[in-house]
């Protein structure tokens, strides 16, 4: 044990002389020393007396030794666990109520409180909240009955477009990592064979085929519903006849050239909303998904707009409790009816058109040139766009029995 | 008992009687095989081992703890005296 701890454990008393020759102190230390007494800290500053220190335990030894060597000495302070005992138990309130705030502590320990979600956009939280708990999993739980596994397992199979899940659990928070995939869906039903088909009109720029049939090249122009890969596989013999039809999963990465038409319009009055200034606020405490509001005004506006800010408590990053603190803001505001300068009404659709573009770039859409223009007249700002862009094709068409009775037939397209 | 040692090969710190000093700097000073101490204050402590005395003096000393015949003086340590 560290001597700090030691010292803690057993207890410590700071003594001071108050009545003894220098000689007669030393001839003190010297005995209780060859008595294997440990004194400690023996200071003697500048016209004070001279304080030593000593374990509880050999306190009682040193009545004898102060006889001996004549002197007298008083208890300066006393310090260590046995003083905090009998504290305690003077004060059996305050022992009571750290023991039930540990024990509280401990059992709001075994509960789930927070439960977050990372990585997703195209699915919001409380959407899958409200899935988790369709599932029974929820705050307020035992931490034992929250089965990762199963929560993987149940979000994979209910969203088609997360590719990757993983909750992990740590102290009372359990957080959900999601990938979602932005391309298009394919492959989710292996049970069936299908055939790959264009979901809108471009010009193919590259095809690599990994099984199936392909039945454009890069050049072609595609209409939506054309297959670009078909599910049918013959085999023919050396005098290409057909000997036997297979029918399989296409599977192809196909790169097109696409159009996309942009068109906005924004109208150039408006209703401007205007703060007024006068605020109210209150707070509220939640407690187990229960509220209490204090100092709650029922704000006398007509029109006002409401700022909640809640604050869940946590002793540590992942120790949260079930305990919310929120203040409430009412802020009164009022419309003026206003014009937009051509400024403001260029910056609010150049603003719009960049989100549509940040959109589709997030979608994996490569864009290679766009075209814009802003007209205005007195009512009305149009903007009218033509974006040109690079992206992947391909949607899912299943073989049905029929068509698997037909053989393939090769569509009428046109190259460049 | 140092021609024993010579002789017998013993090792050189089965010196009995003799203080055992482990200076650390200027701030620490472990003594060890000390009898009793004959004079103290914050600048010169005196003490007593079976075949020497030991003075020591500085600035600030205290005798951080002081047990059988181990002791250890910490504080601004300016000189060592031995005397016989």
């Amino acid at each position: 044990m560290l001597p700090v701890q030691e010292g803690f454990v057993k207890g410590k008393l700071i003594l001071e002389f108050t009545q003894g020759t220098d000689k007669a102190i030393l001839r003190f230390f010297t005995i209780a020393a060859n008595k294997n007494i440990v004194l400690q800290k023996i200071e003697h500053k500048k016209d004070k007396p001279i304080r030593f220190q000593v374990y509880v335990s050999d306190f009682h030894e040193l009545r004898e030794i102060k006889r001996k060597s004549g002197v007298r000495y008083r208890i300066v302070k006393k310090s260590g666990l046995p003083f905090y005992l009998k504290f305690l138990r003077q004060h059996k309130g305050i022992a009571c109520g750290a023991l039930s705030f540990c024990i509280l502590l401990y059992l709001l320990s075994r509960f789930l409180w927070n439960i977050s979600f990372e990585g997703n956009s195209l699915h919001t939280q409380e959407e899958l909240r409200l899935f988790l708990s369709e599932i029974k999993i929820s705050e307020g739980i035992w931490l034992r009955d929250v089965p990762c596994e199963e929560i993987e397992r149940s979000i994979r199979n209910e969203y088609f477009d997360i590719t990757w899940v993983s909750a992990e659990l740590t102290g009372t928070k359990l957080t959900i990592h999601i990938k979602e995939n932005y391309d298009k869906e394919i492959a989710s039903k292996e049970s069936q064979p299908y055939s790959l088909i264009a979901e809108k009109d471009a010009v193919i720029t590259s095809i690599v085929t990994r099984s199936g049939t392909p039945v454009v090249k890069a050049g072609d122009i595609v209409k939506v519903g054309d297959i670009l890969v078909s599910g049918i596989v013959p085999t023919k013999n050396e005098f290409d006849e057909e000997l036997a039809v297979h029918y399989v999963n296409a599977d192809a990465d196909i790169f097109a050239q696409t159009t996309y038409t942009y068109e906005d319009r924004i109208p150039m009055k408006y209703q401007k909303k205007v703060y007024t200034g006068k605020e109210t606020k209150s707070f509220s405490v939640s407690f187990l998904q229960q509220k209490y509001s204090f100092f709650k005004r029922r704000p006398k506006y007509e029109q006002y707009e409401q700022e909640e800010n809640i604050t869940q408590l946590k002793i540590a990053e992942s120790f949260y409790l079930p305990l919310c603190i929120g203040t409430s803001e009412y802020r009164e505001y009022e419309y003026i009816d206003s014009v937009y300068s051509k400024e403001e009404a260029r910056n609010i659709a150049e603003l719009k058109y960049n989100e549509f573009l940040s959109g589709l770039e997030q979608k994996g859409v490569q864009i290679i040139e766009k075209n814009g223009t802003i007209q205005f007249d007195d009512s009305w700002c149009y903007v009218n766009a033509a974006i040109i862009s690079i992206e992947k094709i391909g949607k899912v068409l299943p073989i049905d029995e029929e068509q698997q009775t037909q053989p393939i037939q090769e569509e009428n397209v046109t190259t460049q | 008992m140092d021609r024993l040692r010579e002789h017998t090969w013993l090792p050189e710190d089965l010196n009995l009687g003799q203080p055992y000093f482990f200076l650390h700097g200027n701030r620490e000073l472990y003594l060890q095989n000390i009898s009793r101490a004959t004079h103290y204050c914050d600048n010169l402590i005196k003490l007593q081992s079976k075949t020497m005395n030991i003075s020591v003096s500085g600035c600030k000393l205290c005798i951080a703890y002081y047990r059988g015949d181990e002791m250890k003086i910490v504080g601004k340590i300016e000189k060592l005296e031995l005397s016989l």
